[in-house]
């Protein structure tokens, strides 16, 4: 467990446990840094921190995508990864700040519920 | 009387296959029928992953479907870049989604791995699972 309840990253994480119990790994993520204010993982082969690091990149560079494009009024709300048997899901804060990264598996959650449990917890952390 | 819709949309540009070849026709069909689907869509392009160079693009005027093609280029690559660190045997992506406040923008990566479709539409117009659907549907051509 990387996360201690007491400060509002960890109450998430635990939030977001305790909405999704069969969840694969979640994380907080301040995006400058790419570190985990708040991690969790349910498989040993799952390290949120490498993944937390990698997805600050994605995340970055969709940044410059839209700052590339000059979309006026827009701001990432969430980008969604689908894989053959995963999904994964990162939920911007704070108009990019931070970010919650979450990845399931594709046959216990679905895609709808997944971001609705994020969309609370982002709710909560602003 | 009102005339509808019409006059309110932005006058939309077709562009040639940037590749005149057999894969740039090919692209160009496909964005054809993904238009035909989602007559509503602000953007599309069949972009090649490697070089990010779009190989048949759509974009309604103001909006720059060649140079988002290269962005959305590095962000799959990126993506891919995450998975290998990660060490996730078996996956691979099948689409990115990324929700702005108005607008959606879909990637998915084509069956054999070499192009990527890129589709950009206003929440307003189309929902989420239909433009999956339509883009999931196309892949697999």
């Amino acid at each position: 467990m990387a996360y201690s309840a007491s400060n509002a990253a960890g109450k998430a994480v635990q939030n977001i446990l305790a909405d999704l119990p069969q969840l694969l790994a979640v994380a907080i993520v301040d995006t400058q840094s790419g570190m985990t204010l708040a991690s969790h993982s349910n498989s040993p082969a799952f390290d949120p921190d490498t993944a937390a690091a990698y997805n600050t990149e994605v995340v970055k560079q969709k940044q410059k995508a839209m700052a590339a494009l000059k979309l006026q009024g827009e701001q990432i709300d969430d980008i969604l990864i689908s894989l053959t048997n995963q999904l994964h899901l990162i939920n911007l804060l704070e108009g990019g700040k931070k970010f919650i990264y979450l990845a399931v598996n594709a046959r216990d959650t679905n895609l709808a519920i997944a971001r609705d449990v994020l969309r609370q917890q982002a709710e909560l952390l602003k | 009387m009102a005339i509808p819709l019409l006059l309110t949309r932005p006058f939309s540009l077709l562009k040639a296959p940037a590749v005149n070849d057999a894969r740039g026709q090919a692209a160009a069909a496909s964005l054809a029928r993904v238009r035909a689907e989602i007559p509503e869509l602000l953007a599309a392009a069949v972009v090649d992953l490697a070089s990010g160079r779009p190989l048949a693009s759509f974009g309604r005027t103001g909006l720059q479907p060649e140079r988002a093609a290269a962005c959305n280029a590095e962000v799959i690559r990126q993506q891919q870049r995450a998975l290998c660190a990660l060490g996730l045997p078996g996956e691979r992506i099948e689409d990115i989604l990324v929700s702005l406040r108005e607008q959606v923008h879909l990637l998915r990566v084509s069956a054999d791995g070499s192009r990527f479709l890129y589709v950009a539409v206003s929440t307003d117009d189309t929902n989420l699972a239909l433009a999956r659907a339509v883009l999931r549907q196309e892949s697999l051509v």
